[in-house]
């Protein structure tokens, strides 16, 4: 009995360290990304915004363009009234400021049900490892 | 380590890619004035736009210090950098290359093939360990016994009185032995400027040791320095005497020396014993001594050899002292045999001696070595003591006369006219006088030296001696000595 109540004890060990932890942190992976693109969109949405309120006027504002290593080139952009978003897979499509608002928002309501899906996952990880590890103590506390 | 390594690598590699694609969009854009492009806002966006300002370039040098270059100074800027990387790069091949070898190597050469890698296991346990301890104990204990041992039969030889006299003498002779080391070299570039000096440390040495024969305590005081000494000896040993023996035949004056040591220390017995009617059995003793080491046979040899070169040469050279002079290597024999005559006849003719040298020749049987025995006479020595006459009738005059105790003291100026002249005086009347009393001084003084038994290589010794004597007087000794320095000064 001892022999196999130790064995058991050892496989839900193995179990919750090679299986639900890893888990655990590839869910944990995707929630760190979700939660970085929402912010990207977040701060898109602030520069529209801005654009919006300043760009009907000015029509137009410079910036310095990164070539990459920190080698920056003055860039003139004339029409602000039009940006070009990142609908997945490399395209892009042509929005206008207030259009692409709305898509940003939108975009950002589905990655918070993404959020909400993965933290309910980490949650049902996390107590799947809590009841195992109640399961082997009781194992171990019966004997 | 190699994981890291090809991160660092992958990491430059990149590094320097990016500039070279920088390079290449700087050209590009260095030809446009304005260029179409799109301008990325945020990561997710982009936004059409126009590059102006070409040849203008915000280059980040690190730390958000920016710097601006035109396009030329941009492309030159990323070509150091990209020369830096591919320096680092080759550092990151060379290491790589290390890294792999040192795996490789292992694997290679079948370093873990056999069972080199097992690890040296001992058991020990607490009884064996004791059983070891007892053991060792045991083992030391037998150590320190023979230790022991070693040290009583050292000591054991030193015990018997015969064993101290040989020793005393063998560590004499060494004594001599590492003097005459100490001047072989220079003996043979001067070989007569040399003889002087040697003579002159020689007497020295024998005043030393007729001062040990005269007192049994000192005697003793000198046993323990020479057991000191010999210990120093024993180690340089061998090979002096290996090499003394190979330079015998170069100087000759060495085995006189050896031979005057012998018999001084015969002298001692002789004092001890306090009869002379045992000088024969000292000779004996001398001989026993000879045969006793290896060493001293050796010796004994080159002695043999000597008389016989003497026996040769005497009749030729007798009274010659020039031609003896020239002959060099013979000399020490040669020498001694008109000198010894000398010497003999000035303590025949000069009555001031107390003692009567009696003349012997002796042939010995085993060495024909021919031996001079001095004996106290009977005559009643003819000491004249209240002498005040400033007249030199004897050598006991002149020193009474010249030799004046003097004043250690300094002398101040006012002295020193007055002083002068008579020393002056002195020195001009000795200089006149000195050849025939000073022999006759030496003769005295050395007497004491060759008190009873001399061999003719002995007497060598006391003529050089009084040749020397004329630089230095000994029975005047120091203040003498002083006083003619101080005159040398002067002149």
């Amino acid at each position: 009995m001892e022999s196999n109540i130790q064995k058991k004890v050892l496989q839900f060990e193995s179990f919750i360290n090679d299986v639900l932890k890893q888990d655990l942190a590839v869910l944990e992976k995707k929630l760190d990304e979700i939660n970085s693109e929402i912010a990207e969109f977040l701060q898109l949405k602030s520069v529209i915004n801005t654009i919006k309120n300043i760009g009907n006027k000015a029509n137009g504002f410079k910036t310095k363009v990164d070539m990459g290593n920190n080698f920056f080139i003055q860039a003139e952009v004339e029409n602000a009234s039009h940006i070009l978003l990142d609908i997945g897979l490399g395209y892009f499509v042509e929005f206008t400021l207030d259009e692409a608002l709305v898509v940003i928002d939108i975009r950002i309501k589905l990655f918070e049900r993404q959020v909400i899906n993965l933290r309910k996952e980490i949650a049902r990880t996390n107590a799947h490892i809590k009841v195992i590890l109640i399961g082997i103590r009781d194992l171990q506390g019966l004997d | 380590e190699i994981q890291q390594n090809e991160k660092h690598i992958k990491k430059w590699t990149q590094y320097r890619d990016r500039h070279k694609q920088i390079i290449e969009g700087l050209k590009m854009l260095s030809l446009e004035l304005s260029m179409n492009c799109i301008v990325p806002i945020g990561k997710r966006a982009l936004m059409k736009g126009k590059l102006k300002h070409t040849s203008e370039i915000l280059t980040c040098i690190g730390d958000g210090y920016f710097i601006k270059y035109t396009t030329q100074q941009a492309i030159a800027l990323c070509n150091r950098r990209i020369k830096h990387s591919e320096e680092i790069l080759k550092d990151f091949e060379q290491e790589r290359n290390l890294l792999e070898t040192r795996q490789m190597l292992p694997l290679v050469f079948d370093a873990f093939e056999f069972n080199n890698c097992e690890n040296v296991v001992e058991h020990w346990d607490e009884k064996r360990l004791e059983d070891w301890k007892v053991l060792h104990k045991k083992k030391e204990k037998e150590y320190r016994q023979k230790l022991m041992k070693l040290k009583c039969q050292k000591k054991q030889k030193i015990e018997t009185e015969d064993d101290l006299f040989k020793r005393l003498d063998q560590l004499e002779l060494e004594e001599e032995l590492a003097d005459e080391f100490n001047r072989l070299d220079e003996e043979h570039q001067q070989f007569y400027g040399e003889h002087l000096q040697d003579n002159k440390i020689q007497p020295e040495l024998q005043e030393d040791m007729d001062e040990d024969s005269s007192e049994e305590s000192n005697k003793e005081e000198r046993e323990h320095e020479n057991k000191i000494y010999l210990k120093y000896m024993q180690e340089n040993k061998v090979d002096k005497i290996e090499t003394a023996i190979e330079n015998t035949e170069r100087t000759p004056d060495k085995d006189n020396k050896i031979n005057g040591k012998f018999e001084v220390s015969i002298i001692k017995e002789d004092k001890a014993n306090k009869l002379l009617d045992k000088l024969n059995l000292c000779i004996d003793s001398v001989s026993s001594h000879y045969q006793s080491g290896e060493i001293e046979r050796q010796k004994l040899n080159n002695q043999s050899t000597a008389t016989q070169n003497l026996s040769n040469d005497v009749p030729c050279l007798e009274n010659d002292v020039d031609i003896e002079k020239s002959k060099g290597f013979v000399k020490r024999v040669s020498f001694a045999e008109p000198h010894f005559v000398e010497v003999a006849s000035f303590s025949h003719e000069i009555n001031e001696n107390n003692k009567e040298e009696q003349l012997v020749n002796e042939s010995d049987i085993d060495n024909d070595t021919i031996k001079i025995n001095f004996t106290p006479s009977e005559i009643e020595p003819s000491i004249c003591k209240n002498n005040t006459e400033t007249k030199i009738m004897n050598p006991d005059d002149i020193y009474r006369i010249f030799c004046k105790p003097k004043s250690i003291l300094k002398k101040s100026p006012d002295n020193e006219d007055f002083n002068k002249n008579t020393r002056l005086i002195d020195e001009s009347i000795k200089e006149q006088i000195t050849k025939d009393i000073e022999t006759d001084q030496i003769a005295k003084s050395t007497y004491n030296l060759v008190v009873q038994d001399v061999q003719n290589r002995k007497i060598e010794e006391t003529v050089t001696e009084y040749k020397e004597s004329n630089n230095q007087n000994r029975p005047i000794s120091r203040f003498k000595l002083e006083r003619a320095n101080l005159k040398k000064a002067f002149k």
